[in-house]
């Protein structure tokens, strides 16, 4: 067999693949179709998103979160987890969780709220934000029915809780907000369950459906990602303002438990200007005891190229928001650390010992500090 | 040509002292040759007087020997071939280590290329290890089925003597010194019994044999029986010429080979264990974010110990502390670094294990040591459900291999009642709707993680030390000068901002 010079190879190579091409298609049409093109079909008389507006050219507009996406029939929105199905606007992922598991509640990050406790997880694929540091991007970054999912109505998961015997349900993992709908009702399930819902969100969402949907809840960390639109513009793909809107919103008018957690990535948001003028914001907005969780990035998803926070910027973000006067500052995804610890502000003495998740010891006695008898902020019992 | 005459063949100073030595073995009366007294301050030396020991403390005959001999030939060959391995390993072993520890000083991760290079030489190089162990091993089974019963039971309780049989072969100058030991001793006394923990020995020898299970090591004829140091030994005693294939074995352990001296083998062997010695004094340091404060008070702790083990090596034998005094004191130094860590450190140092790349757990932050949890257990539950009862016999089958290689040796009864209790799981995990699996998925991962006897007795004997007050795993990783120095570095770079 003769060789072959580099130009003929490569000759053959692109008749060959224009050959596979023209046969895709025509013959492989179908393949195509049912791939691309699979139409999102609700189930007769299924859950419809409560927040929207129909227009009367069949389009919707979203009123869950600030983005307000526009869309078409057939359309689905930024989130990949609501779709106008004919003028009408469709959770794609109502009761069909792609996790499901039991925590350490540490894990949401909350400190304050009854710790050492457990929680069933639920996620549902989805999320309104683009965080190119996700830590769970294989869910959140996929609509949720091209996920393996679990068949759970909300009644379905209380009792699952129930068996389980787990005490408060969590949704973490991914944002609610994408799957408010779900999440409400298994709130108010659980309500009616006597179990407690705790939720870690982004924040990113409206006024009115953050009310609806706090009034079932019991503590919710948010996830303060930046403190700049530059930084949101960048790294989340959202806006500022609405996570300050809704911060503002849950402390003011709602009676959830809540806790910020910042998450800090090097060259992005580590300035110590822009933390000290969160946490003046925090401070002011919120209150000095409302735990503020620094947690550590590790490099991940789109942010690979990153290195891992350095341990000194996580602990210059805690002596400047302490600095600031907020009483109770940690460090979150790094251990051993002191940050990790409850201190008691009166008396300094450390009233929970954590290594990471792990509750080492609980000194807290009816919500109090054993030594000085002070009063500590939170849930704890 | 016999061995006596290879002297030209290899042209060695060892091969001369063995041939100084005379046609057949020497008579425990006989002195030993002074080339070879000298030579025995060496390895080689010492190798081939235990080799000698063994011998004569088995009383080979020289039938047994000649039954030997083809197995002592093949063993010799395993040895050239396990050196040129080194030779091919090590070089690169230490080229990604130094690379791994250079990025392990910095704590900021690990490049991935880096990583992956260092766990593929160290994996290797386990590799090489263990099948040269397994396979001379093997061998040995071979000689200890020559051995008659009385023989076995000398071979299994052999430890090589080597002061007795420097004593019986000695040279009167050294028989004088050796006599002159022996009267000041008897002036001291007789020294007092050593109180020896029955239960602590025991967990001891039960250790080292879940070690040697799990790690397999050249059992005692396989150390100093199957080696090139016993050759000369060997074909004297069956009174057969040895092959020329010997003396290149011969001189391969002796010398090396020319593209890798034994002494450049050596030096590359050296740096190894120091690499893996600071990389595991780095991983722990990472691991634990030290403060500043903390390390100034870890390192006047360790100064400290060393200068009490020194003065302790140092002082004459009368001014040396009792060793319950001298142990009291370290358990001292350990309390009061024990003391300086913060209740998450101490967990830690608890749980640590040394390693050479530390896991990677993105779930659970605290990377220090080597992994300890059951996701593969949950994962391998997930794939149970999945398949037939067929299939799932043969996964029992398979992780407990797996888990007999990783965990050390399990008994018959053992091995049913685990084969049981995965079966028993497998069937409660594939009766589980998906929804409840999800949940329990953790729980019955938990209900059948193995026994890790290793572990237990780890943890026992450090129990044991402290309530017989020897220190114990604080000590051994914290109170040294090596992690000291270490600290020291960490702690500039903490001054400096060069790490975290």
């Amino acid at each position: 067999m003769s060789p072959i010079d580099r130009r003929d190879f490569l000759t053959t190579l692109g008749r060959c693949g224009a050959g596979i091409c023209t046969l895709c298609a025509g013959g492989g049409f179908a393949v195509g179709q049912a791939a691309g093109t699979k139409r999102f079909r609700p189930e007769p008389g299924g859950r419809r998103v409560d927040f929207f507006e129909s227009l009367p050219d069949g389009s919707i507009v979203c009123g869950v979160c600030p983005r307000h996406c526009v869309t078409d029939d057939g359309e689905t929105g930024f989130c990949r987890s609501r779709t106008n199905v004919a003028g009408v606007y469709y959770p794609r992922g109502y009761g069909r969780p792609c996790i499901l598991r039991v925590d350490p509640i540490e894990k949401i990050p909350l400190s304050h709220f009854r710790p050492g406790s457990k929680t069933m997880t639920v996620a549902v694929g989805g999320c309104n934000l683009r965080c190119l540091y996700c830590q769970n991007w294989q869910h959140s970054q996929t609509a949720p029915d091209k996920l393996k999912t679990f068949d759970l109505t909300p009644d379905q998961a209380v009792a699952a809780a129930r068996d389980k015997g787990v005490d408060t349900i969590a949704f973490n993992y991914t944002d609610p907000v994408a799957f408010l709908e779900y999440a409400k009702d298994l709130a108010v399930a659980a309500r009616k369950a006597e179990i407690r819902v705790v939720a870690a969100t982004g924040a990113y969402i409206e006024p009115e459906p953050l009310l609806d949907f706090a009034r079932y809840v019991d503590a919710i960390t948010i996830g303060l990602k930046g403190f700049t639109q530059e930084f949101y513009d960048t790294v989340c793909s959202g806006r500022l303002d609405g996570v300050l809107a809704a911060i503002e919103t849950i402390k003011t008018k709602t009676n959830c438990w809540l806790e910020i957690v910042n998450l800090i990535v090097p060259t992005y948001n580590h300035d110590p200007r822009t933390i000290h003028k969160m946490a003046g914001w925090l401070r002011r907005t919120v209150g000095v005891t409302t735990p503020l969780h620094f947690s550590r990035f590790v490099p991940m998803y789109r942010l690979t190229n990153l290195p891992r926070t350095p341990v000194e910027t996580l602990e210059s973000a805690c002596r400047i928001a302490r600095s600031v006067g907020l009483t109770y500052v940690y460090t979150s995804n790094i251990a051993p650390h002191d940050g990790n610890n409850t201190y008691c502000p009166k008396c300094g003495m450390a009233l929970i010992e954590r290594l990471g998740f792990k509750v080492l010891e609980n000194r807290v006695r009816d919500g109090r500090c054993p030594a000085c008898h002070i009063r500590l902020p939170g849930v704890w019992t | 040509m016999t061995l006596r005459g290879a002297n030209r063949v290899v042209g060695v100073r060892w091969l001369v002292c063995l041939a100084a030595i005379g046609p057949g073995l020497p008579s425990p009366a006989a002195d030993l040759p002074e080339a070879l007294r000298d030579d025995a301050q060496g390895d080689h030396g010492r190798q081939t007087v235990d080799s000698l020991d063994l011998i004569l403390s088995l009383g080979l005959n020289s039938a047994q020997a000649r039954a030997i001999l083809p197995l002592y030939a093949e063993a010799c060959r395993l040895h050239q071939s396990h050196y040129r391995d080194k030779a091919e390993i090590q070089p690169q072993e230490i080229q990604a280590y130094a690379a791994f520890l250079a990025e392990d000083r910095l704590n900021r991760g690990f490049s991935p290329e880096v990583e992956r290079s260092t766990a593929r030489v160290h994996h290797r190089a386990k590799k090489a290890r263990e099948t040269f162990a397994t396979n001379l091993n093997e061998l040995a089974q071979g000689v200890w089925r020559i051995l008659t019963p009385q023989q076995r039971r000398i071979a299994e309780t052999y430890k090589p003597q080597k002061k007795a049989v420097f004593a019986a072969y000695a040279s009167p100058k050294e028989k004088r010194n050796v006599a002159r030991q022996a009267a000041r001793r008897a002036r001291r006394g007789p020294p007092a019994p050593r109180r020896d923990d029955p239960a602590l020995a025991a967990a001891r020898r039960e250790l080292d044999t879940v070690r040697t299970a799990i790690h397999p090591r050249p059992d005692v004829i396989a150390k100093h029986l199957l080696t090139p140091a016993a050759a000369q030994w060997v074909y004297e005693l069956a009174g057969v010429r040895a092959p020329r294939m010997l003396y290149e074995a011969v001189y391969c352990w002796r010398f090396g080979t020319r593209d890798y001296p034994l002494d450049r083998c050596r030096q590359d062997q050296k740096a190894i264990r120091a690499l893996s010695k600071e990389i595991n004094h780095w991983n722990l340091t990472n691991g634990m974010y030290f403060s500043p404060g903390q390390i100034e008070g870890l390192v006047q702790l360790a100064k400290q110990a060393e200068q009490l083990k020194a003065a302790q090596r140092q002082a004459r034998p009368r001014e040396k502390l009792h060793p319950d005094e001298f142990n009291a004191r370290l358990v001292q130094l350990e309390l009061a670094a024990e003391s300086v860590l913060r209740p998450g450190q101490l967990e830690v140092m608890r749980e640590y294990k040394p390693c050479l790349i530390p896991p990677k757990n993105l779930k659970n932050p605290v990377r220090v040591g080597q992994a300890n949890d059951g996701s593969h257990l949950a994962r391998w539950l997930q794939r149970a459900r999945r398949t037939n009862n067929e299939h799932v016999d043969r996964m029992i089958d398979s992780l407990i291999s797996s888990e007999i290689k990783r965990l050390g040796p399990m008994s018959e009864s053992a091995i049913a009642e685990r084969r049981k209790l995965l079966r028993d799981t497998a069937r409660q995990a594939a009766g589980m709707s998906d929804v409840e699996f999800a949940l329990n998925q953790d729980d019955l991962a938990g209900a059948i993680t193995p026994i890790n006897r290793k572990e237990e007795l780890t943890a026992a004997i450090d129990q044991m030390h402290r309530i017989r007050t020897k220190p114990g795993r604080t000590h051994q990783f914290l109170l040294n000068r090596d992690f000291a120095n270490v600290l020291m570095v960490r702690y500039q770079q903490l001054k400096s901002g060069a790490a975290e």
